[in-house]
């Protein structure tokens, strides 16, 4: 007894020295005199920003970002904000934003009120999925509330110039279908409709989509290996990555894997992760990475 | 007719069902019309699909329904337990949370293990820590049981964390947790057969200690069987074939349990009868499932993964169990050695609550003046901004607390079990399966969830009166329906993780119990309202008290205990309501606060009350700055946060008691 009352009053002193030992916050570490600081949690709204050249102050889950949508890359001013559906109020209020934007769900989850900032929604997909011209009609829309709508003059244009070079690059290849997948495991994988992002890219590059069947509010169904017996006959699989570690390792053992024409070398293709949620950004990078992919510019491997 | 002849029945209608089954799908599958199927015109492709595709799956329905029949029957075997199952000892549960941390930390693992390995490493970890549990009570078949869904829920509460965290790529995980038996290749039957030879095996080998342990634990004790080392052995063999397959073919939850209840009803003799039989109506009744919802998928175009379905069976059947086939006389009130221990020895000081208060002041005035920054922590003084977002929190912290803790100590008074909580008492559950139901049925839009969950708390309030009145609210069953309710609860967020839904990630914060939203306002009222309760409690504290006696003595006392019992559950569920939507379903503050009270030498029910709220506070501030501060500026839910130092504290007790 006397040795946890020992220690319980040791904690107890210790935690009092550490407090009084604290720095102050007395000086304001975070001012600059920008007129808007816009923060978000939305990675799509994100990238699209620093496409834009927004005065972007604050992302949520930096972290994971790098892994999921890698480009454009966060700068190092750019201060991580926490969950993307709770991020950490504290720092929102250190960081003192005037701006933030984020899709309408997210908007709802963030308690109003507590902090004074502007608040802004906009949406990138809708109940349907989404579209080229329901992407570059929110780019503007987005364009106009952060002042910016030269910029993405700019980058619309930029990206229609990129899809046109790469139709050209493209002429070479014989024409085919192509469906773009995401494997969950061995035996079960996500295929993307026109209403995805890399489907509305396809499209854009006059690729043929070879999944034409309905899809959910994310533009893609989940479907088992035994399904990708049902796409045409000339059709390639773009495997966009990542995938779980061992998904090459089990593949090699699953004799209905091997038996399908897509095993074979030249009939599958694996893309680097590109942000399958994302806006022109990530389009502009899978339309670059398909087209070296199916030039053979770069081949890349389990 | 014989109770033999009576299964031999029922398997033969199985098989004949699932053959026709069979059949349909070969044929739908084929195009081609029934009775002139000619496998000779069949294309390649088909002929692949068939091969690798149909074949192997059926085959792996049978030998997973048949290996979790098995291990099931064994579990009740040596426990002498009708509701012991895999998932009920948390097996699939460890074996799921080892998968998860592998896949998101040390993926290159995979490549050097099998998954099997893994899972069955996690699952034999969680089955020790059973163990480890309910080693001083001689492996009491009762504790074992609460002690397993106990780190069910814990292991949960961690699963969900690790979720929130990697939303994206926890994605691949929800596929199998969901339990799917497409096959691609005859490649994982093998590995299955493999194994299940190995458990034959095994099994003739114990064939006799079986017979010997039916005949009850005492008797075969005295025959010279060491009880013990059957059970050890027993529950290592049930481990291996549990994870095996659960790494195959993911959590597929209840078939056991579901054709081991159906051979326990028919009393059958033999050791050897129950044991085949078990195998057989497992591997049948999952096969059968299987079909059904294929030939559904063929009609009806939605995919339903059969280890949820399966979960979505098992609760009525445990509420069956519970009600019908489990015998009276099992009780959970176990006159535990800690109770004794407090009456022995009835420590009294007024330390402990100076040193309470003191602890909850620190502790409080730390919580608000630190901060941490993305420059380390600061002191921020009483900033009035940063007040304005902490103190809510901290405040609904603390209302949480101290109903979970009121709550608790109310249940465990009743029950006259310490190991009684709200999380078990299934309110909790229901309210968040009326959230989800809501979310589901009406999309997202609809913001204020307290309204579902609050009908959703009455309803299943009102569900637990109807089905316990011919009981007299017998405390156990009343647990027990909850237990259910939460295994309801887990099926139907299974279900939902499946459609990979990218939004799901915000209800699963909500369900993770975070007091992230909380404003100023509410939180002072919630605050007030649990004050309150805690006053008029204080004030009835000595007819509560009586309740604690045997019943027949707190009736002679002049008492009418059904009364008394029916005022608290309405009060509990309340208090219940209230805190599961601040903190959402899960947290062992209603277990853990009381349980410290006892162990610290309070036994009146008014200083209980008293005491055990200033512990549940301190756990719940402690949960809240955790949770603000270890990832900063990544926030760990509240609920998350104390169901793991809850939880711990509680394996860490149990194990010393």
């Amino acid at each position: 007894m006397k040795f946890k009352i020992t220690l319980i009053s040791f904690v107890i002193v210790s935690s009092i020295l550490w407090i009084i030992h604290l720095p102050d916050s007395n000086q304001d570490y975070a001012q600059f005199d920008n007129p808007t600081r816009i923060i978000t949690t939305d990675w799509t709204i994100a990238e699209t920003l620093l496409a834009l050249q927004a005065p972007l102050v604050g992302v949520g889950d930096t972290k994971e970002y790098a892994t999921w949508v890698g480009e454009p890359v966060l700068n190092d001013n750019i201060v991580d904000l926490g969950l993307r559906s709770q991020p950490n109020l504290e720092v929102i209020a250190n960081l003192k934003p005037t701006l933030l934007i984020n899709s309408t769900w997210t908007q709802n989850l963030i308690p109003k009120n507590i902090i004074p900032i502007k608040l802004a929604a906009i949406d990138f997909y809708t109940n349907e999925g989404t579209s080229w011209s329901y992407i570059v009609q929110t780019t503007e829309k987005l364009a106009q509330l952060v002042n910016r709508t030269n910029q993405a003059q700019i980058l619309i244009s930029q990206t229609e110039k990129q899809f046109t070079d790469n139709i050209q690059r493209l002429k070479t290849i014989p024409k085919q279908s192509y469906a773009v997948v995401q494997f969950i495991d061995s035996h079960q994988l996500r295929i993307y409709g026109a209403n995805s992002l890399y489907g509305v890219v396809l499209t854009k590059l006059n690729l043929d989509n070879a999944w034409q069947h309905s899809t959910n509010a994310w533009g893609f169904s989940q479907i088992s290996l035994i399904d990708l017996t049902t796409l045409p006959k000339n059709t390639s699989l773009i495997i966009v990555k990542p995938y779980p570690a061992n998904v090459n390792q089990q593949l090699e053992k699953n004799s209905l894997w091997q038996k399908l024409p897509f095993s074979q070398q030249g009939n599958y293709y694996i893309l680097p992760s590109v942000w399958g949620f994302g806006a022109l950004p990530s389009m502009q990078r899978f339309s670059s990475s398909l087209t070296n992919a199916l030039t053979k510019q770069t081949v890349n491997t389990w | 007719m014989s109770a033999l002849k009576k299964i031999i029945l029922i398997n033969l209608s199985l098989f004949l069902l699932a053959m026709i089954a069979i059949v349909w799908i070969i044929v739908h599958e084929l195009h081609q019309p029934f009775l002139q199927v000619d496998l000779i015109q069949v294309s390649v492709l088909k002929r692949i699909i068939l091969v690798d595709n149909w074949l192997p799956r059926f085959t792996m329905a049978l030998l997973v329904g048949g290996a979790l029949g098995i291990s099931t029957i064994i579990l009740q075997q040596v426990t002498y337990n009708p509701l012991a199952s895999d998932s009920t000892l948390a097996v699939s549960s460890g074996a799921y949370i080892a998968l998860l941390g592998t896949h998101l930390f040390i993926p290159s693992l995979l490549l050097w293990l099998s998954s099997a390995m893994i899972a069955f490493l996690g699952g034999l970890a969680s089955l020790l820590l059973v163990f480890m549990m309910s080693y001083r009570n001689q492996f009491l078949p009762i504790r074992m049981l609460l002690s397993g869904l106990i780190l069910n829920l814990y292991l949960g509460a961690l699963a969900t964390a690790l979720v929130i965290f990697h939303p994206e790529a926890a994605k691949n995980i929800f596929a199998w947790q969901a339990g799917s038996l497409i096959q691609d290749s005859w490649h994982d039957v093998k590995q299955i057969v493999i194994v299940s030879l190995i458990a034959f095996a095994i099994l003739i080998l114990l064939l006799r200690s079986f017979e010997v342990m039916q005949l009850g634990e005492t008797q075969a004790k005295s025959l010279g069987v060491s009880v013990v080392v059957i059970r050890v052995v027993c529950i290592l063999f049930v481990a291996y074939l549990c994870a095996t397959t659960l790494s195959l073919v993911g959590m597929i939850g209840f078939i056991g349990l579901a054709a081991v209840t159906m051979i326990n009803q028919l009393q059958l003799t033999k050791a050897w009868h129950k044991l085949l039989f078990s195998y057989t109506t497992a591997g049948l009744i999952l096969l059968l499932t299987d079909c059904l919802l294929v030939i559904i998928q063929f009609y009806c175009s939605f995919y339903l993964p059969v280890g949820t379905v399966s979960a979505f069976i098992g609760t009525p059947l445990l509420l069956y169990l519970i009600f019908k086939a489990l015998p009276t006389t099992i009780s959970i009130s176990n006159n535990n050695s800690l109770t004794r221990c407090d009456l022995l020895t009835p420590i009294k000081t007024r330390g402990h609550w100076i040193l309470a208060i003191l602890i909850i002041l620190i502790l409080l005035w730390s919580s608000l003046t630190i901060s941490n920054t993305q420059y380390g922590f600061i002191s921020t003084g009483w900033n009035h901004s940063l007040l304005n977002i902490k103190l809510p929190r901290i405040i609904t912290a603390i209302s949480a607390g101290i109903m979970l803790s009121m709550c608790g100590v109310l249940l465990q008074c009743m029950t006259h079990n310490s190991l009684a909580s709200p999380d078990l008492l299934g309110i909790s559950s229901g309210a968040a399966i009326a959230i989800i139901v809501t979310v589901m049925a009406m999309g997202y839009d609809i913001m204020p969830l307290w309204l579902p969950g609050l009908l959703g708390a009455l309803l299943t309030f009102l569900f637990i009166i109807a089905i316990n009145i011919k009981n007299k609210f017998q405390p156990e069953k009343v647990i027990l329906t909850g237990i259910a309710f939460a295994a309801f609860l887990t099926a139907l967020i299974q279900l939902f993780l499946v459609t990979g839904d990218p939004r799901i990630q915000y209800l699963l914060i909500w369900l993770s119990g975070s007091t992230y939203s909380s404003g100023l306002l509410s939180s002072v009222v919630i605050f007030l309202v649990a004050l309150f309760i805690l006053f008029i409690l204080l004030i009835f504290s000595r007819p509560i008290s009586l309740l604690e006696l045997p019943e027949n003595m707190s009736n002679a006392l002049g008492m009418n205990s059904n009364i008394a019992r029916f005022l608290l559950i309405v009060v509990s569920t309340i208090l219940i309501t209230l805190a599961t939507l601040q903190i959402g379903p899960l947290s062992f503050i209603g277990l853990l606060a009381p349980l410290i009270t006892r162990i610290i030498g309070y036994h009146f029910i008014r200083s209980q009350l008293l005491m055990s709220s200033l512990i549940g506070s301190i756990l719940m501030i402690a949960a809240d700055w955790l949770g603000r501060n270890i990832m900063f500026p990544y926030e760990i839910p509240t609920g998350v946060m104390a169901s793991l130092i809850g939880g711990s504290c509680f394996i860490y007790l149990i194990r010393r008691s």
